[in-house]
C-alpha cells in the first residue's frame, strides 16, 4: 500500500492504517528531529508531536503532495519552534543568572536548560541549515522541494544549501591541515 | 579566480537572500572553482545521522500509537455530549409538559367551584333602597359607556 492509499484509508476512518504510516515513517523522522534538535530525547518528543499533529490534521493534507514532504515539514516546523522557545528560555535564564549571581543554583540548574547540543560539526550550523542540508544530502531533495517542506522559496532553500557545505567543507580542510 | 574571489566577497558583503541566490545561481553553480569549496553529497552524509544510527525506533512507536489511541478514547468522549444533550433535552421537555398538567390539574382542584347564578349577581348590580339621614332618599344609577365603573347618586326627598 502506498502513501496515499494509507491516507486515503485513514480519512476513510481505519484509523489502524495510520499505526503502517507511524511504523513507516518514524525511523525518517527520529532522523531528521535529531539532525535538528541534535538530541534524541528532544527529537523523539517533536516526533510524537509531529505524528499527533499529521493524524489530527489529516483531512487538510492535499493527497496530489507527497506525504512524506508533507510530514517533513511538520516536523521541521515543530522542531524550529522547540529550538527557538529553548533559545528563548535559555536568553531569559542567562540574564537571571546574571542578575541573580546564584553560582551554586545556576550550576546545577544551567544542565536543565541547557540548549541542544548538536553533535560533531553540526554545531557550526544553524538549524535550518542543518535541516536543509539533511533533506539534500540524505533524502535527494532539490531547492525547490526543500523550499515546499521549510515553507520558504526555492533561493532561500538553496542560500542556506550553500552556507551549509560551505561551512562544511572549511571544516573538512580544517581538519585536512590539522592532520 | 579574481571573479570567484569578487562573487564571495559580494555574498558576505549583501545578506539580502534574492541576490546570494542570483550569485549562486549565475556563478557558484556552473563554477568549478566555487563548487570545489562546497562540501559534496558524500561529503556531507557522515556528518549527518543515519537511519541505521538512530537505534530501535519501538520506543517511539508505541509512545504515538498510545496517544493515539488517547486522541480517539478524546474523541469519542467528545461526540458523547451530543446523544448526552439530546437526552437532557428530551428530559428538560417532559419535565415542562409534566409541569404544565400539574399546573392545570393543581389549578382545577384549587379554584373554587362556581354556583350557577352566582355570575348573574355579579353581572346585575341593583339596589333595593336607599336611605340618607334614615329617610327614604331617591337613588340614581350612572354606568358611563365602555367603563366598569357604577355611580350611584343618592338624594335626599325633600
Amino acid at each position: 500500500m502506498n502513501d496515499k492509499q494509507l491516507v486515503t484509508s485513514c480519512l476513510r476512518g481505519d484509523v489502524e492504517e495510520f499505526h503502517k504510516i507511524v511504523d513507516k515513517y518514524k525511523g525518517k523522522a527520529m532522523t531528521l528531529a535529531i539532525s535538528i534538535l541534535g538530541n534524541r530525547e528532544d527529537a523523539e518528543d517533536a516526533c510524537q508531536d509531529a505524528f499527533l499533529h499529521a493524524y489530527s490534521n489529516l483531512q487538510r493534507f492535499d493527497l496530489q503532495r507527497s506525504f512524506r514532504s508533507w510530514l517533513y515539514t511538520i516536523i521541521c516546523n515543530l522542531c524550529l519552534d522547540q529550538l527557538r522557545k529553548k533559545q528563548r528560555f535559555y536568553r531569559f535564564f542567562k540574564k537571571m543568572k546574571r542578575e541573580s549571581s546564584l553560582s551554586d543554583k545556576a550550576g546545577t540548574s544551567s544542565q536543565s536548560t541547557r540548549l541542544p547540543i548538536t553533535q560533531g560539526v553540526l554545531k557550526e550550523l544553524s538549524s535550518r541549515e542543518r535541516a536543509v542540508l539533511f533533506l539534500w544530502a540524505v533524502e535527494g531533495y532539490t531547492s525547490h522541494e526543500i523550499g515546499d517542506v521549510l515553507q520558504c522559496s526555492g533561493s532561500t532553500a538553496r542560500v542556506h544549501l550553500f552556507k551549509a557545505r560551505k561551512k562544511i567543507k572549511a571544516i573538512l580542510e580544517k581538519e585536512n591541515v590539522s592532520m | 579566480m579574481f571573479r570567484c574571489k569578487v562573487i564571495d566577497f559580494l555574498i558576505k558583503t549583501f545578506p539580502l537572500k534574492v541576490w546570494q541566490d542570483f550569485l549562486i545561481r549565475h556563478h557558484i553553480q556552473k563554477c568549478p572553482v566555487c563548487q570545489a569549496q562546497l562540501a559534496s553529497v558524500e561529503e556531507a552524509k557522515p556528518f549527518l545521522i543515519q537511519e541505521d544510527e538512530v537505534g530501535s525506533t519501538d520506543r517511539l512507536g508505541f509512545a504515538i500509537k498510545a496517544r493515539l489511541s488517547e486522541k480517539r478514547g478524546e474523541k469519542r468522549i467528545a461526540h458523547r455530549p451530543r446523544p448526552r444533550m439530546r437526552w437532557a433535552w428530551t428530559a428538560g421537555i417532559a419535565a415542562l409538559i409534566a409541569a404544565a398538567v400539574l399546573g392545570v390539574w393543581l389549578y382545577t382542584i384549587l379554584t373554587p367551584v362556581k354556583v350557577p347564578g352566582d355570575e348573574d349577581l355579579v353581572e346585575r348590580f341593583q339596589i333595593n333602597y336607599i336611605r340618607v339621614e334614615n329617610k327614604p332618599a331617591h337613588a340614581y344609577v350612572y354606568w358611563p359607556q365602555g367603563t366598569e365603573m357604577i355611580i350611584v347618586w343618592a338624594e335626599k326627598t325633600i
